[in-house]
């Protein structure tokens, strides 16, 4: 098929110098070949889903790189076909010559031909120089637009000149198309799906460490998903020997929130050394930053959670519970500070209605008893949480989820990874985030949910216990407004809507309780929480 | 145009506000009026002197259910009938 292309890109380009009428019908016959060439190879790729033999992450890879490359193939194809049909327009058929195109072709045929060679010998180099010829095809599609337009301005406007623009628009849109096929060499190669910018960064993270070897020293492997909006990917020995510090997190996002994380990582750090993940580089950018962190080598909690022995379980559990207290010890600051879980939740109520429209409690009346919709609901407990700020402050880390705590069970340590929400708050934040991390995962067979209960409820005491050390008297109440809004914000994670119902039902009980209460003016010491909801 | 109307209400909660809601339904059920609203809808509900009552029970693995139906004909002029079911579950 790479053949193929090649062949009709060729027999485009010997059209600006050589009309013949055979050199058209060729092409478009063989057009119409290719894509009988990418049916093909897709049904082929397919095919390997229902044959019965297993497939490796390699196979896999390398069966949606190759299904990447022959889609976009064909594309080229098309786009040869459409920069034919633009030269037949020409009413000057030499007017093309005084233009720059053999360069952009030379670019894209010399990018095509090289696929099948780098494929095979899995070279990284080579595909991120294919990717490359995109902004190089940018570029020469650029000096030509000038030229158009400086044509254009000088009076003597031709037709022509807009069919010329039609036909390195279509180059270019080749050059888009090649660097698609780039990055599915790349997929094949590293198991990665990593955008070429996103590469560069990376590769100059790593110069600015004094890395001085070549791409394909370098060893990938994901290891965390992106839902935080950060691509992630650990940097490893690759085929030379580096130390265990070397091994390290290439983040890449939006500026603000890769500084706020880094900022808050290098707090960490001074705070509680180890705790953390260090910052080995940071590279600020125009619209997206970069930094490479610490890998921190253990479990991720929720590992543990799911596979690990009892025994290991409650280690961990009892690290963290340690942990999270000590933080919470040598950072607290006396002074009250307001909270604003209604505010986090109204804010994040678009998202959950627009995955779940129905997740909305209209204003009901049965017989006498009145039931408030709940937007006004939420308005209310707003007002009510004024009432309620935490009697003192704590570092916290802002996304205490079981997906964001590393146990490295040699050293006996819990980290804490993901940072960037990290801030001076209310520990019932971390709290409620922490129990219905546990609550949501979605995993009903009766072993494993006794687990997640009895994890819940193991944390929740330990926090009782805290809170009544330190004489939070209105932790009920402050619980009782963050785990509404922790559950209810998850839904908007979780499609098996059954399971969601629940998280919303307990949502709602929880805040139509707190309303009641307040609304027989009793002092908010008395309040107690209904320690059910936390279990399923 | 059908004459159907229905009423839905689904929500979690402890014994103490259930005994409130019950004790709402009650008193409609004695003065011979239930009104249900939902977002300024209104199903008004006469219950007749005669009204069926059915009661199930239900223990499926961890799951508790307990149904309670009230079911009757209203007759003014046209037969309308209605349901009101109400779920417990625990």
């Amino acid at each position: 098929m790479i053949h193929e292309t090649v062949n009709l890109l060729s027999a485009s380009l010997r059209l600006f110098t050589s009309s013949n009428p055979n050199d058209f019908e060729k092409i478009f016959s063989k057009d119409d070949y290719i894509d009988n060439l990418k049916n093909l190879i897709e049904t082929e790729c397919f095919s390997n889903f229902i044959s019965e033999k297993a497939l490796t992450k390699r196979d896999l890879n390398d069966i949606r790189a190759l299904q990447t490359i022959a889609v976009n193939l064909e594309r080229i194809a098309d786009q040869s076909v459409n920069i034919t049909k633009q030269l037949g327009y020409l009413e000057n058929p030499d007017f093309i010559n005084r233009f720059n195109y053999t360069q952009m072709f030379g670019t894209v045929l010399e990018g095509l031909e090289s696929v099948m060679p780098i494929y095979e010998k899995r070279d990284l180099q080579g595909a991120l120089d294919i990717c490359k010829r995109e902004p190089l095809t940018d570029r020469l599609y650029k000096q030509n637009f000038d030229k158009i337009m400086e044509m254009f301005a000088d009076d003597h406007p031709n037709k022509d000149l807009v069919t010329t623009l039609f036909i390195f628009r279509y180059l270019e849109r080749i050059g888009d198309l090649i660097l698609n096929i780039g990055e599915a060499l790349i997929l094949a190669i590293v198991g990665e799906k990593i955008k070429i910018h996103q590469f560069l960064s990376m590769q100059s993270n790593l110069e600015q460490l004094g890395f001085d070897g070549s791409a394909s020293d370098i060893d990938f492997q994901s290891i965390l998903g992106s839902r935080s909006g950060c691509r992630i990917s650990r940097l490893g020995q690759g085929k030379r020997e580096v130390s265990k510090t070397k091994e390290s997190i290439f983040k890449e996002g939006n500026t603000h929130k890769i500084r706020t994380e880094k900022e808050s990582l290098e707090t960490w750090n001074t705070l509680f050394p180890g705790l953390a993940p260090r910052v080995f580089s940071y590279q600020e950018g125009e619209s997206t930053t970069s930094m490479l962190v610490e890998f921190i080598h253990g479990c991720p909690f929720d590992e543990i959670l799911l596979n690990g022995e009892d025994e290991s379980l409650n280690n961990a559990l009892f690290v963290l519970m340690e942990t999270s207290r000590e933080v919470w010890l040598s950072t607290r600051k006396e002074e009250p500070i307001a909270t604003d879980y209604m505010k986090q939740l109204q804010e994040r109520f678009a998202h959950i209605r627009q995955v779940h429209p129905e997740f909305y409690r209209g204003e009901q009346d049965i017989g006498f008893t009145k039931v408030l919709d709940t937007g006004s609901l939420l308005q209310r407990c707003r007002e009510i949480e004024k009432e309620l700020p935490a009697p003192f402050s704590v570092r916290i880390h802002g996304d205490f989820n079981v997906n964001n705590l590393v146990f490295d069970p040699e050293e006996q340590m819990i980290h804490y990874i993901d940072l960037y929400r990290s801030r001076q708050a209310d520990y019932i934040q971390d709290i409620s985030v922490f129990l219905v991390s546990n609550f949501r995962i979605p995993i009903y067979e009766k072993i494993l949910r006794d687990r997640l209960n009895q994890i819940i409820k193991d944390f929740y005491v330990n926090a009782t216990l805290v809170a009544a050390e330190w004489h939070d008297s209105t932790f009920d109440a402050r619980l009782t407004l963050a785990l509404a809004r922790s559950f209810y914000t998850s839904t908007r994670f979780e499609h098996n809507k059954v399971f969601a119902e629940e998280m919303y039902l307990r949502a709602h009980f929880l805040l139509d309780k707190l309303l009641l209460f307040a609304n027989l003016g009793r002092p908010w010491q008395e309040f107690r929480m209904n320690t059910t909801v936390l279990y399923y | 145009m059908s004459d159907k109307q229905d009423f839905i209400f689904e929500s979690l909660q402890d014994t103490q506000t259930i005994k409130g809601y019950l004790e709402s339904i009650l008193e409609g059920l004695e003065k011979g009026k239930i009104i249900l609203r939902s977002n300024g809808e209104e199903i008004c509900l006469e219950p007749a002197n005669l009204v069926k009552l059915g009661i199930k029970a239900r223990k499926k693995g961890t799951t508790r259910k307990l149904t309670m139906k009230l079911s009757w004909k209203e007759e003014k002029g046209v037969t309308i009938s209605s349901i009101k079911q109400l779920d417990i579950v625990n």
